[in-house]
């Protein structure tokens, strides 16, 4: 249905979420830190990037600004972030998306949440980098 | 303002005025007394004049012989007790003169001729003036020191007034308000409001006890915020494998057909992985929550630290075949402690080195056996330690840099391995040279003359030794 690119460091994770999209019909292609994140966005502009926050080597957030301050289209692609952490929706809004999930969550989450970020596609816009 | 020299200091002011007070009070009644004294000599002596300027004239009227000489006599009588009172040369000479004029008034008067002269009247006059204006001038002296001794009084009751009012504001203002104040952010605080702290403000001795508190309230409000870091911290790490247990459970849904059984196998063996990290988590956190409220007791056997360390490299060699682990032991190695909670402290320390040092590196351990301690080393060639994380790695929560987030646990480790060996009386330290590799160092008392004193081996194993959170 839909090219997504899948970041997160934990393997179980990162797999699992991979595998139940993919039964789901999408086409995920994913990556364990930021910076096989944007190799992966450089390969093929995914319609969505799934990223977790905390991360070795180059975390969500990092990740989320370089899209965004490196103009070279891949800030236009919307991002669902995910994290276990209590101030989500802090970096959510930090990062100017309205799309982030909550560990854990149910697949239908999930699906659901990816179902709305692909219908509205509004790209990140991180309020600090707006000048 | 150091409140103990103002009351001091106070008190003095205080004191010497109320001793002025009293002193003018004394030499002012002193002198008001000298001159009523004064002015009733001038009185009296101005009556004595009055007297002999009388018994001048009788004398002039009187016919007998007898008379006479008893005036003469009653005449001398009262120039004598004039001569006492006279006290200025001026009046003594005044009197003096009149009594001249007097005796030559009664050799006249004994010859027959018994008229007044001219020269005794005047002389009469003019030590009765003289009198006269002596008594003014006491009196003119009596209310001089009535009124210097007026205005001193009012002037004292004012500044007595003064130094009261000046001593309770001073305690209003540097005792009372800040104590009050002091009391107010206490409450503040006690009430939940972390950030309030006490003014500092007053008296030094309150501002000390301002700076006190407001040094227990940062201690406090630190302590809190690490806390609910750790909070934090625990349950961000706890939903990472609830994630992906609860996300595995969307692989059976009526929609879809159940996966291959290879696929379930899978499947299974990913939430059972995810479980049993949960599980570790969660006794981590359980094990630092008993060390903490001091729950944790310690079963101390006679144990071979040297055999432990062996076992806990084994298990670590086995799980990590690429990193080159090597187990050196020198002297004796039994001692004295719970090996369970040991073996913990070598599986942790020995754990962080393989996680955080790169494959292909070597992890050393040596464990050297000396007369009354031993020491386990464990050095690795990976980072290192930097001298800010040195200084709090063994806080609880404290957890390597952010390039080692894949690396398990919860940062709990040290804090508990540093607890297990204070317990044993022992110390651990952390070390780094530049260019990396970090070594962690225990030493341990080998605390078997201890076990002497005990009755039996077999009562060793079951004396459980308490031991409270320092």
């Amino acid at each position: 249905m839909a090219s997504i690119v899948l970041i997160d460091d934990d393997d179980d994770m990162r797999e699992t979420m991979a595998d139940l999209l993919a039964i789901e019909g999408h086409e995920v292609r994913t990556a364990s830190n930021g910076v096989e994140g944007l190799q992966a966005l450089d390969d093929r502009f995914p319609q969505l990037v799934v990223t977790d926050v905390e991360m070795p080597v180059l975390d969500g957030c990092a990740m989320v600004y370089r899209m965004f301050v490196e103009n070279l289209g891949r800030e236009n692609v919307p991002i669902i972030v995910v994290s276990g952490a209590p101030d989500l929706g802090q970096i959510a809004k930090a990062l100017g998306t309205p799309y982030y999930l909550a560990k854990p969550f149910p697949l239908e989450t999930l699906t659901a949440t990816i179902d709305k970020a692909l219908a509205e596609a509004i790209p990140p816009r991180p309020p600090g980098l707006l000048g | 303002m150091q409140l103990r020299r103002t009351l001091t200091l106070t008190t003095v002011g205080l004191g010497l005025i109320t001793l002025t007070a009293c002193v003018a009070l004394v030499l002012s009644t002193t002198f008001l007394r000298r001159t009523v004294d004064d002015l009733d000599r001038a009185q009296q002596s101005a009556r004595l004049a009055a007297s002999l300027a009388h018994q001048s004239i009788r004398f002039e009227l009187e016919t007998s012989p007898l008379g006479r000489s008893l005036s003469e006599a009653n005449g001398r009588v009262l120039l004598a007790r004039l001569n006492n009172l006279t006290r200025s040369p001026e009046e003594r000479l005044a009197v003096a003169d009149l009594s001249s004029q007097l005796e030559k008034h009664w050799r006249s008067a004994a010859k027959g001729d018994v008229r007044l002269a001219p020269e005794l009247v005047s002389a009469l006059v003019h030590l009765d003036a003289l009198f006269a204006t002596s008594a003014d001038a006491e009196s003119r002296h009596a209310r001089t020191i009535d009124m210097v001794a007026n205005v001193l009084g009012v002037a004292m009751a004012l500044l007595l007034a003064a130094g009261v009012l000046f001593f309770l504001w001073t305690i209003n203002q540097f005792v009372f308000r800040p104590v009050k104040r002091l009391a107010r952010s206490v409450d503040r605080f006690a009430a939940g409001e972390m950030t309030a702290r006490a003014e500092v403000r007053g008296a030094d001795e309150i501002r000390r006890i301002a700076i006190a508190q407001n040094t227990m309230a940062d201690a406090l409000a630190r302590t809190r915020e690490d806390q609910l870091r750790y909070v934090a911290t625990v349950v961000h790490d706890l939903r990472n494998p609830l994630a992906a247990v609860q996300l595995a459970v969307g692989y059976v849904t009526p929609k879809r057909p159940l996966p291959a059984e290879g696929r379930i196998r899978e499947i299974f063996a990913m939430i059972d992985r995810q479980l049993r990290r949960l599980n570790s988590l969660v006794g981590d956190v359980l094990n630092a929550v008993q060390i903490e409220s001091g729950q944790i007791v310690l079963r101390k056997t006679t144990c071979d630290l040297g055999k432990l360390a062996e076992e806990s490299v084994a298990l670590f060699q086995s799980m990590s075949p690429y990193h080159q682990l090597e187990l050196s032991c020198t002297g004796s190695t039994s001692l004295r402690g719970d090996a369970t909670r040991l073996e913990q402290v070598l599986n942790n320390l020995i754990g962080n080195a393989v996680k955080y040092s790169p494959h292909g590196s070597r992890v050393r351990v040596t464990v050297i056996g000396e007369e009354d301690w031993l020491s386990i080393t464990v050095s690795d060639e990976g980072p290192g330690v930097s001298p800010a994380l040195q200084s709090q790695i063994f806080r609880p929560f404290s957890r390597g840099p952010s390039e080692h987030e894949e690396v398990e646990g919860i940062g709990l480790g040290l804090y508990v391995s540093k607890r297990i060996i204070e317990a044993h009386g022992g110390a651990i330290q952390v070390s780094s040279t530049d260019g990396g590799g970090a070594t962690f160092q225990a030493t341990l008392p080998r605390g078997l003359s201890e076990a002497r004193t005990e009755p039996s081996p077999a009562l060793q194993s079951t004396s459980d030794e308490r031991w409270s959170s320092a």
